[in-house]
């Protein structure tokens, strides 16, 4: 980039121009962001930082066998009239507490012991009256070599009671690691539960970008146009065979639900028979209609004995999950995968209904217009054109009527659909009807800009609006990290489609294969390494994502850290910390290892 | 990957049958653990919430209406706020990039294998440069605290302290500039050498005094500054944070850069002694030093580990350990050959990348929770725990970059006889500052997405006020702020991206 050379004058007076704009930014962002190196260095702030150091460096690891000897007296809160001292004397041990009662909380009050054994260590418990269980540390002490102890300490804010009340003295006589603590457990439970969190959301999130990731190519969808009569013709043919798949769905689902489990597998017996039959014989008649009609026949069939799977699936595991012991979580992945063929099928047929409807539509759309004299073509290009503006007006309309309840829906949805579609079907029926349209960058651009919007949501916030949804827990997490996943994977996905050697694509487009062929034979071969290898990198992001989003009730260790870190128990959130850093440290390195042996 | 030997069918077929099976036992058991259940997500109570969310979030309170006509009326106050914290967030993110390049920079370089495996040392001059290390950043530091500390002294009536700053000054030049030159090529008698030593540490202690006082002045300044510039102010508030910069860490800077001058020296005296000697004369000055070098260490270990535990003996975990350190120290270094090079860069290189990974491996969002209860709740804990992740992060990318660079300029640079300072200067600099550059950028638009979150914790920055908007069920406010994150996010990661593009 040569710019004409400037005179020194301007130079100057450019850079000065610079040099004080980053100046003011930096001296505004210093007051923006409540810079100050005073608080820091305050004594109970460093005192507080010290504190919460020292024990993040004693993580609460192991679980320890206390031998305690214990050495009570009384106290009285509040003071009787008469304030003396109390002395209690076991076994050459001398215990003197000197008052002993407190009338407020600023009370203070001083236990000697003499006589302790030498250098022991321990704590002064402060027990009500009557069998309660609210008992309250007071104070730590430690015995010098002589085993002579003297500590201060104040009363907790109880409720005052004229009854005598019992310190204990707890000597801790020696101490044996006899396990692992209750915190390192948890963090064991959840550290695994984090791992899987991540796992699950990684592969669910590969296998739904990877779809994506084809649309949003930019090289594969460039050069995907249509005449508008083909355009318009899927539009219009799409929601016909989306609701028409949505019912075919929900009428198997419920009809595989009536059979019963006897009647149900005799019926999925049937329906594959029928099923292979339908694929092994019968392919040499001939005929158009014959085959879409076996076409038609299969996918129901196959649609069928899925739903058919489902609803056994669903009894067969809960039935399976008692038997099998240890292993019953088999028994709830029957279960979980059922739920899912159920609930995904109306709308899993839904979507490849519209999409084959759709498909016809463009198709003939197509061959229609091509094969039409202009004018008809330009007719029927103009009754597409307004009946497919028409339906995705209306349905926009739909959409935005469920988000925003406006009062008189028509305006939304009729109303515009009217007016569009009139409009479009002039415009329609004004354009050469033969034009090919660009569809495929509009596709593009818009399936990039829904991904780059997601993306630019951390999953954290994600995880707020699915904690709504499907209540506290990793579920949650995972749907968000989840739908964060597709996003980024869906772009990184497609970036690498972007990249491929053109070479075999044009060997495969010169042989007269088709769009699906030529994605199967030369595009996904050239992007499984590069796609193994992000998965691996997104799963290694998600393990650390997933670590963080239990702060908002996604499940995971996070939730059980953050609980730690409110109650200031610190030592327990250590062992966390340590966790995880060191499963991402493990995990960073593995998949880096991975990566470079498949890139 | 090398072809196998080729398996028989009913091997491999095993193989990948038992494959397979651990693959469903792992989802399986992975959904067992993470309680998926599809039941609860079509509760139709559960719909009904996350519908009303989502209807709250698609209505963003963005717009102040009027209460009788509902005509919009300006900006709602949410905006007003959502606006401001945007701003704070992109600014910590601003802050803690620059901060954390700034402090990466020295760090990668210690971290790259290249330049750090060529690092070998007599095991004399480790040692001697142990020795010296606690010796010079302890004096250093009480000199740089005495003279700040009389510094704030002087500068308490305003006008003493500029005539002392401007005196300072302008005797600290004829100091350094008049006379001989402070440092030559040629070799110079003893008696020369030390007087230039006296005259550079008198210049540079006038200098550091002239800049206590600056400081001290600048605190004053900065205060009335911000009274007076109105909207400007906070240009004296800067100045305040630049001078307490100054006043308050620079006596520490300066006993840490004490410490390193005087450890450089020890190595360089010890090293030159042991080569210059016969053997056995030499591996006892080896003995020697070692002894007082694992002395020191092993005490300096023993102090911190003390008072991060609070020991009840501490004796058993400073002195103790290090007299025996001490011995053993002291028969190594009698056994081993006094000229015998140690790779002690390949040690620190291990060390820091060890501590980089570590430190990288923790998010910043719970580093966050540490600086809360340092610094309190606020931007500024948010800044320095994304400060201490960019460290880690951009010292691993950075040293990466150095172990990448081409070795042609550095062999060519080294060939003249640079020495290691002025090869780094004039040979992996210049090759590394695009690329530099391009991960500074990526790392603040990283910050940037860890900012909006890091206020769930109280870190500051949007996240802060989402988060309360979301414990208040206020969502349409929530729903502001996620669609500034949204769209400051996008700008920033295409911004980011054009300006990587143009510069690698």
């Amino acid at each position: 980039m040569n710019t004409p050379p400037k005179s020194p004058a301007t130079r100057t007076l450019r850079n000065f121009l610079i040099g004080l704009a980053v100046f003011l930014l930096y001296a505004y962002a210093i007051e923006v962001t409540q810079v100050n190196l005073r608080e820091p260095l305050e004594a109970q702030r460093q005192e507080n930082l010290v504190g919460v150091v020292r024990m993040l460096a004693r993580p609460d690891i192991f679980e320890y066998d206390d031998e305690i000897r214990t050495t009570s007296i009384s106290v009285r809160m509040p003071c009787p009239e008469e304030i003396k001292g109390s002395q209690v004397s076991i076994e050459g041990r001398v215990a003197l507490l000197a008052p002993n009662c407190a009338t407020t909380t600023q009370d203070v009050l001083t236990l000697t012991g003499t006589g302790f054994q030498p250098n022991v260590g321990g704590i002064v418990r402060w027990y009500p009256p009557g069998a309660t269980a609210t008992t309250r540390q007071l104070t730590s002490f430690k015995a010098d070599a002589q085993g002579n102890f003297t500590v201060q300490f104040t009363m907790p804010d109880i409720r005052p009671t004229e009854e005598t009340q019992q310190i204990e003295i707890r000597e801790v006589l020696s101490r044996q690691i006899v396990g692992f603590s209750e915190a390192s457990h948890i963090t064991w439970e959840r550290i695994i539960e984090t791992i899987l969190m991540a796992l699950i959301a990684s592969t669910l999130g590969t296998i739904l970008a990877v779809p994506i990731s084809f649309v949003a190519a930019r090289n594969l969808m460039a050069s995907v146009s249509l005449p508008l009569a083909a355009v318009m013709g899927a539009v219009v043919a799409f929601p016909l065979g989306g609701w028409l798949g949505r019912e075919a769905g929900t009428w198997m689902i419920e009809l595989a639900g009536q059979l019963g489990n006897v009647g149900g597998a005799v019926a999925w017996v049937m329906a594959m028979a029928v099923l292979w039959g339908v694929l092994r014989f019968g392919w040499e008649i001939g005929g158009r209609v014959v085959a879409f009609g076996r076409f038609l026949l299969a996918a129901l069939l196959f649609f069928f004995s899925l739903s058919l799977l489902g609803q056994l699936g669903i009894g067969f595991g809960a039935w399976l999950e008692p038997r099998l012991g240890v292993l019953g979580f088999l028994g709830n992945f029957v279960v979980v995968l059922s739920d899912l063929t159920v609930l995904t099928l109306p709308l899993l047929l839904a979507l490849v209904a519209g999409a084959v409807l759709a498909s016809f539509g463009s198709h003939y759309g197509q061959e229609a217009v091509l094969r039409l004299p202009e004018t008809p073509a330009r007719l029927l290009t103009g009754t597409l054109a307004g009946l497919g503006t028409a339906v995705s007006l209306y349905s926009f309309g739909l959409l935005l009527n469920w988000f925003y309840q406006f009062e008189t829906p028509a305006y939304w949805t009729t109303y515009p659909a009217v007016v569009g579609g009139v409009v479009a079907g002039i415009a329609g029926g004004v354009v050469a009807a033969k034009r090919p349209f660009a569809i495929g960058l509009v596709v593009y651009n818009l399936s990039r800009g829904v991904l780059n919007t997601l993306r630019a949501i951390e999953p954290i916030i994600m995880g707020i609006i699915f904690v709504v949804w499907v209540g506290l827990g990793p579920f949650a997490g995972i749907m968000a990290l989840m739908l964060h996943s597709i996003a980024d994977l869906g772009k990184l996905f497609s970036e690498q489609v972007e990249n491929i050697d053109q070479g075999p694509l044009e060997a495969i487009t010169a042989t007269g294969a088709n769009r699906l062929q030529t994605i199967v034979y030369a595009v996904i071969p050239q992007v499984i390494p590069p796609y193994i290898a992000f998965t691996f990198y997104r799963w290694d992001i998600n393990v650390r994502m997933s670590t963080v989003i239990g702060f908002v009730g996604g499940g995971g260790i996070g939730f059980v850290l953050q609980q730690n870190i409110n109650l200031l128990r610190y030592r327990q959130a250590s062992v966390m910390v340590i966790a995880i850093a060191v499963v991402v440290a493990v995990l960073d390195y593995v998949s880096a290892k991975i990566r470079s042996r498949i890139i | 990957m090398k072809e196998k030997n080729p398996t028989n069918p009913l091997s491999h077929a095993l193989r990948t049958f038992l494959m397979v099976i651990g693959l469903v036992v792992l989802y399986a058991y992975a959904v067992q653990v993470t309680d998926i259940d599809l039941q609860v997500v079509q509760e139709p109570r559960r719909q009904e919430s996350v519908t009303n969310v989502l209807r709250l979030l698609a209505q963003p309170d963005i717009f102040a209406r009027d209460e009788a006509t509902s005509a919009i009326v300006g900006f709602s106050e949410t905006s007003y706020i959502t606006f401001n914290r945007m701003v704070e967030t992109v600014l910590m993110a601003l802050m803690a990039s620059t901060i954390g390049t700034v402090l990466a920079v020295p760090v990668s370089f210690l971290a790259a294998r290249n330049l750090m495996i060529q690092v070998t040392a007599p095991l004399a001059s480790i040692m001697a440069a142990l020795v010296a290390l606690p010796i010079g950043g302890w004096l250093v530091g009480q000199v740089a605290a005495l003279l700040m500390a009389y510094s704030a002294q002087v500068s308490e009536s305003v006008w003493q302290g500029v005539g002392a700053m401007v005196l300072a000054t302008a005797v600290s030049w004829p100091v350094l500039r008049l006379g001989p030159p402070l440092f030559t090529h040629t070799e110079r008698p003893w008696g020369d050498r030390l007087v230039a030593l006296v005259r550079l540490v008198a210049g540079l202690s006038l200098l550091y005094f002239a800049l206590g006082l600056l400081a001290h002045l600048g605190t004053t300044a900065g205060d009335w500054l911000d009274d007076q510039l109105g909207a400007f102010g906070f240009v004296g508030n800067f100045v305040v944070v630049s001078a307490d910069v100054i006043r308050l860490l620079l006596p520490s800077v300066m006993g840490l850069i004490g410490a390193l001058i005087a450890a450089s020296l020890g190595g360089r005296y010890g090293q030159e002694a042991v080569l210059r000697l016969p053997e056995t004369p030499a591996r006892l000055l080896t003995g020697l030093l070692a002894v007082g070098g694992t002395a020191v260490f092993v005490y300096g270990v023993g102090s911190g580990l003390v008072w991060l535990y609070q020991f009840d003996n501490p004796q058993n975990w400073t002195t103790i350990p290090a007299a025996i350190g001490a011995v053993v120290g002291g028969v190594v270094g009698l056994m081993v050959k006094a000229k015998r090079p140690f790779a002690i860069g390949f040690f620190i290189y291990t060390f820091s990348r060890g501590l980089l990974n570590a430190l990288r491996s923790i998010e910043p969002i719970i580093m966050g929770v540490v600086f809360v209860v340092w610094v309190g709740l606020g931007p500024f804990a948010g800044i320095l725990a994304l400060t201490l992740h960019s460290i880690a992060a951009l010292g691993k990318l950075f040293s990466e970059q150095v172990e990448s660079i081409a070795e042609g300029p550095v062999e060519a640079i080294t060939a003249t006889g640079a020495n290691r300072i002025q090869t780094i200067v004039y040979a992996v600099i210049p090759q590394i500052i695009p690329p530099y550059i391009a991960f500074t950028v990526y790392r603040w638009d990283i910050n940037v997405r860890m900012s909006t979150i890091i206020g769930f914790v109280g870190g500051g920055g949007i996240g802060f006020v989402l988060q309360q908007n979301i414990n208040l069920l206020r969502y349409r406010q929530a729903s502001v702020m996620m669609l500034a994150i949204a769209v400051v996010v996008a700008l920033l990661d295409y911004a980011s991206s054009r300006v990587r593009r143009r510069i690698i």
